[in-house]
């Protein structure tokens, strides 16, 4: 008996039928998706989550950008902060990335020296560039052009429980400045019993800018020798800064849990009321203290010990090399950098303008936030070589293997160094 | 047997057998327990307030109920039409990933051709290769193909389930062949077979490979994230992520979370029908 | 392992030649759509991201070609070893508990009695949400104050600090792990026991066999093939162990809970370096080829029916 099919399927419909189904499954997929009608100009956009109302605050940013140029059209997108790395590299990658996008600087080095960004000499008045710290100009530069236009600056935040610092017979009107004041207020907390800690240090955070980095310049090291050839982390200063960090630990002074990543700030033991200082915040660490009813707190000055340091990054927006029209795009960040959008921009999230001239007319009526453009002289940036962030996971395993008392800080350093120094020549 | 025999045989069985019966029912209810407690803890983590809110502890009960982070998401977010898109695509790719995998899984249980085992396993060796490394070159393919940004992208991919096969060819080597063997004894063709007996023989295998390829579409997350690049084509997961962290985001995300676990909820129990009720093995004897 | 597909079974009706061809031609028809979308977004890109080994490339920018020079470097990289042996143990820890435990369960629900409906759909709980949102809340519960530890010390065992003992890290992050996949594995399990015919159990019973034995020697060889598929899943996800490391311990303390996938990510998208985590992927792929292979063997189950 032959298996010709009379009724039902043959093998020959079966073989065009799912053929055609397969074609038809491709081509009508088309269909489905939502596709943006291009209109004279188009300037994509990707921006962050920088607050809760930032979704409305850059919308209208865009209709006044609009009525200015009918023609040119601005298409926001809204990324999230988590993966945005992977995401940003293929993107760019593939040559399919935004025109403008929202730039932190640890990337600038690798993205500038890849040829993904378009130099902004020639598309950003000379004008524009009047009114910043040399410190933030040297950053948004790479090989004498100029790679991104820097908006906001993040500062330095330490926070004190003043309840607790009472509870613990310190004054609190007389906020902890140095080392050796968070040493006593670290054994005044584990004095008085309780699940109050002194102090801590977030021992799983993924990057070290905000974490070990301030102890290292605090203790008067750096990461970087000065031609930036070598690691300087092993150097005397570097252990000091970790030993104090291990004494954290080994003391009680800091709370363990620190070793696990914490993805939600408010959880944060500060913001439980478990703990009297914070680890270091950026500004929107205010906006969250303002947040928890009853939190009693007051600001730290800028901590040290030799010195005085802390970390923040100086935030920008960048043009990308493959945008449509630069000239458009550049129009766009040019009204994004004028002297009321940014007050705008920071007002809003709570963060401090890069450029001084605008700081000195934002916060008018939030005198805390105000003073903290006073700190950036105080305040230091990215390390200033295209690897910068490739250090930081040969860098936490052996800060927590030290906190774990696997290693000395003189052997964990020392691992450490040799990776790094591996990794840049 | 002997009647006697058997009555004396079905006292001592009864007896032992209320106490295994209550046995198992308390083993499963406390692994029932176990295994539902944190989702129960993140869910009521969803209806609090204040500080309680942002440390995800062990409640069976809100100490500060709200209802604002559910009203704050829908208000203030796309949540609806991310949840619409998560649907399509979870949807569509279930159905045609049930498609390919029953076809092909029946193909390769079945069926002799050369090259069977090679290609066989060709399949099963692309589940071990991790997203991270098939992130880019799909990701450049679809950009090729003008793809980013639209539901094929996020369908396409995953409509074709290693898994699936696997599943389905590995099931069905379990079932004897004489359902199949006797139809084409009586005349049908391969269509039909196909249609009228292997498919409602994997009724439970297909059950469960709905279930978990709903699951993997729903949960994804890095691919999404990566295809897509405005509001309204992002999937539930990619939006609660643009949800602002750290002040204030983590109940709306934990609350849009929850959310997401509805329809995989209603969904499951629905396929679990299919499961018990699958195969009759009683007609074979005949 | 020989593929005994060749090896001619007697056919009824039709010559063995134009049987065979028409097999393959149906083989080819029902495979085309799959064979077409698979290949499109599965086994070309899986092929193109794996020949990435061969080259340096920082995903902007141009990649190099550097031959070999990746394969030796991963050989003698410490942190390639060290994560290779997290891998492992970890997949030791948490492929046979959930198999056996999955197996106990599964024939266990499968009992005619009312409401086994509702404890399969509770023990499946825990798979349906994503392991980046389940593993915030397992991490709470692992706190020094969580419920793990309060449980503990009700019941008069010794606390711990779960995730920040590196000693103890790993295999509570397993735990999670088990928590998470068991329920799922049942289900698959379970399906396989309905395949299992009732009358072959019947016979069995009226021939005095206890329990025991119908499970172990009549039930388990039927369901072979599913318990072979089930670990080797169970296998190919614990290797690819991912989103439990980063979101619960950030693979430390120190490296004990960095896994293969772990550095894959951060080699690619910290690193910048895609050449380099395709080496690792490469890897990685051997190794669990490596492992299925030997399970297949111990388990067969694989080409031939029973």
């Amino acid at each position: 008996m032959t298996m010709n099919s009379q009724n039902g399927f043959g093998r020959r419909q079966l073989l065009t039928g799912s053929v055609g189904a397969t074609v038809s499954l491709l081509a009508g997929g088309t269909l489905l998706s939502g596709c943006a009608a291009s209109s004279t100009k188009s300037v994509t956009t990707w921006y962050f989550p920088f607050g809760t109302n930032v979704e409305s605050v850059y919308a209208k940013f865009k209709d006044e950008f609009e009525k200015e140029h009918p023609n040119i059209k601005i298409n926001l997108q809204l990324q999230p902060w988590s993966n945005r790395y992977p995401k940003m590299l293929t993107a760019l990658g593939a040559n399919k990335g935004p025109d403008v996008m929202f730039m932190t600087p640890d990337a600038l080095i690798q993205f500038a020296s890849a040829g993904v960004l378009a130099p902004l000499d020639g598309l950003i008045p000379d004008s524009a560039w009047k009114g910043f710290p040399k410190s933030i100009l040297d950053s948004a530069s790479y090989e004498g052009k100029r790679w991104y236009y820097p908006i906001d600056q993040e500062v330095p935040v330490w926070l004190y429980n003043k309840a607790l610092i009472k509870r613990i017979g310190l004054d609190p009107a007389s906020p902890p400045k140095t080392w050796s004041d968070l040493r006593t207020v670290c054994g005044a907390a584990k004095k008085s019993g309780g699940d109050i800690t002194g102090w801590g240090y977030n021992a799983s955070s993924v990057t070290v800018n905000d974490t070990f980095y301030p102890f290292l310049y605090q203790a008067g090291g750096r990461v970087l020798s000065d031609d930036l050839k070598l690691t300087t982390i092993n150097s005397a200063e570097g252990v000091a800064a970790l030993t104090f960090i291990v004494e954290l630990f080994n003391n009680g002074w800091s709370p363990k849990s620190y070793l696990q990543p914490n993805d939600n700030a408010l959880a944060d033991p500060f913001f439980q009321g478990n703990q009297v200082v914070s680890i270091q915040f950026k500004q929107n660490g205010i906006a969250n203290a303002r947040q928890v009813k009853g939190l009693d707190w007051g600001l730290t000055p800028v901590l040290r010990d030799k010195e005085a340091w802390g970390f923040g990054a100086t935030r920008s927006w960048a043009i990308s090399a493959g945008a449509e029209d630069r000239d458009a795009a550049a129009a766009w960040v040019n009204f994004l950098a004028r002297p009321e959008n940014v007050v705008t921009h920071c007002e809003a999230f709570g963060i401090s303008p890069a450029n001084t001239t605008v700081a000195a007319n934002t916060f008018k009526s939030d005198p805390v936030l105000a003073s903290l453009s006073d700190r950036i002289p105080n305040t230091f940036g990215e390390q200033e070589i295209a690897k910068g962030r490739q250090l930081m996971p040969l860098l936490t395993p052996e800060i927590q293997l030290a906190i774990l008392g696997q290693k000395t800080p003189t052997q964990a350093l020392e691992s450490a160094a040799a990776a790094i120094d591996a990794l840049l020549v | 047997m002997s009647p006697n025999m058997s009555i004396r045989t079905t006292r001592r069985v009864r007896g032992t057998t209320v106490a295994r019966v209550s046995g198992t029912y308390v083993l499963l209810a406390g692994l029932s327990l176990v295994a539902v407690a944190p989702l129960v803890f993140m869910a009521v983590a969803s209806f609090e307030s204040g500080a309680a809110a942002q440390n995800l502890s062990a409640k069976w009960w809100p100490t500060t109920p709200t209802l604002r982070n559910y009203t704050d998401l829908f208000e203030h977010t796309r949540m609806i039409r991310w949840f619409i898109n998560s649907t399509i695509v979870a949807v569509v790719g279930t159905f045609l990933a049930l498609l390919t995998s029953s076809t092909a899984g029946y193909v390769f249980a079945r069926m002799n051709f050369p090259l069977r085992s090679v290609l066989f396993w060709s399949f099963v060796a692309a589940l071990m290769i991790p997203t991270q490394v098939m992130l880019i070159p799909q990701y450049f393919l679809l950009a090729r193909l003008d793809w980013l940004d639209t539901y094929q992208a996020l369908i396409l991919p995953g409509v074709t389930s290693a898994f699936g096969i696997f599943l389905i060819r590995q099931y069905l080597q379990s079932i004897p062949r004489e359902f199949e063997e006797s139809a084409r004894v009586d005349g049908a063709n391969e269509g039909q077979i196909y249609l009228w007996i292997m498919l409602p023989l994997m009724g439970p295998a297909l059950a469960t490979l709905a279930t978990i390829q709903f699951i993997n579409y729903w949960n994804e997350f890095l691919y999404p994230l990566v295809v897509t690049n405005s509001d309204n084509m992002r999937t539930l997961p990619v939006g609660l992520a643009t949800l602002p962290t750290p002040s204030g985001g983590l109940p709306e995300v934990l609350a849009g979370t929850t959310i997401a676990l509805i329809p995989v909820l209603i969904l499951v129990p629905w396929l679990q029908r299919y499961l018990t009720g699958g195969l009759v093995m009683g007609g074979l004897k005949g | 392992m020989a593929d005994s597909g060749l090896n001619k079974r007697p056919t009824r009706h039709v010559p063995l030649s134009r049987r065979h061809k028409r097999e393959v031609w149906l083989a080819l028809a029902f495979l085309a759509p799959t064979l077409v979308v698979f290949f499109g977004f599965r086994n070309l890109p899986a092929l193109g991201g794996l020949a990435m080994s061969l080259f340096d490339w920082p995903i902007i920018g141009t990649p190099k070609f550097v031959g070999t020079a990746n394969f030796t470097a991963l050989m003698n990289d410490p942190l390639f070893w060290a994560a290779l042996k997290n891998t492992l143990t970890f997949t030791a820890l948490t492929v046979p508990a959930t198999v056996i435990i999955a197996l106990a369960l599964a024939s266990i629900v499968n009992q005619r009695l009312p409401g086994m409906r509702i404890f399969r759909l509770a023990l499946f709980i825990p798979f349906i949400t994503s392991t980046a949102v389940v593993a915030i809340v397992w991490k709470g519960l692992y706190g020094s104050k969580g419920a793990v530890n309060q449980v503990f010390s009700t019941l008069h065992l010794p606390t711990a600090d779960w995730l920040s003992n590196p000693d103890l890290a790993l295999v509570s992050v397993a735990v999670m792990a088990i928590w998470k996949e068991v329920g799922f594995i049942m289900l698959i399990l379970l399906a396989g026991l309905q395949t299992v015919p009732k009358e072959v159990v019947e016979a069995a019973r009226i021939d005095r066999a206890n329990s025991f034995q119908i499970y172990f020697r009549i039930v388990l060889p039927l369901i072979l093939p599913i318990v072979l598929l089930v670990t080797i899943l169970s296998t190919i996800s614990s290797f690819q162990v991912f989103d439990a490391t980063y979101v619960m311990t950030g693979g430390g303390p120190g490296y004990s809970t960095t896994t293969l996938v772990y550095y894959i990510y951060n080699s690619a998208f910290v690193g910048l370096r895609m050449g380099y985590a395709a080496t690792i992927a490469l890897a990685l792929l051997v190794v669990i080829l490596a492992v299925s292979l030997i399970q297949r063997r111990l388990l067969g189950g694989g080409e031939d029916e029973s």
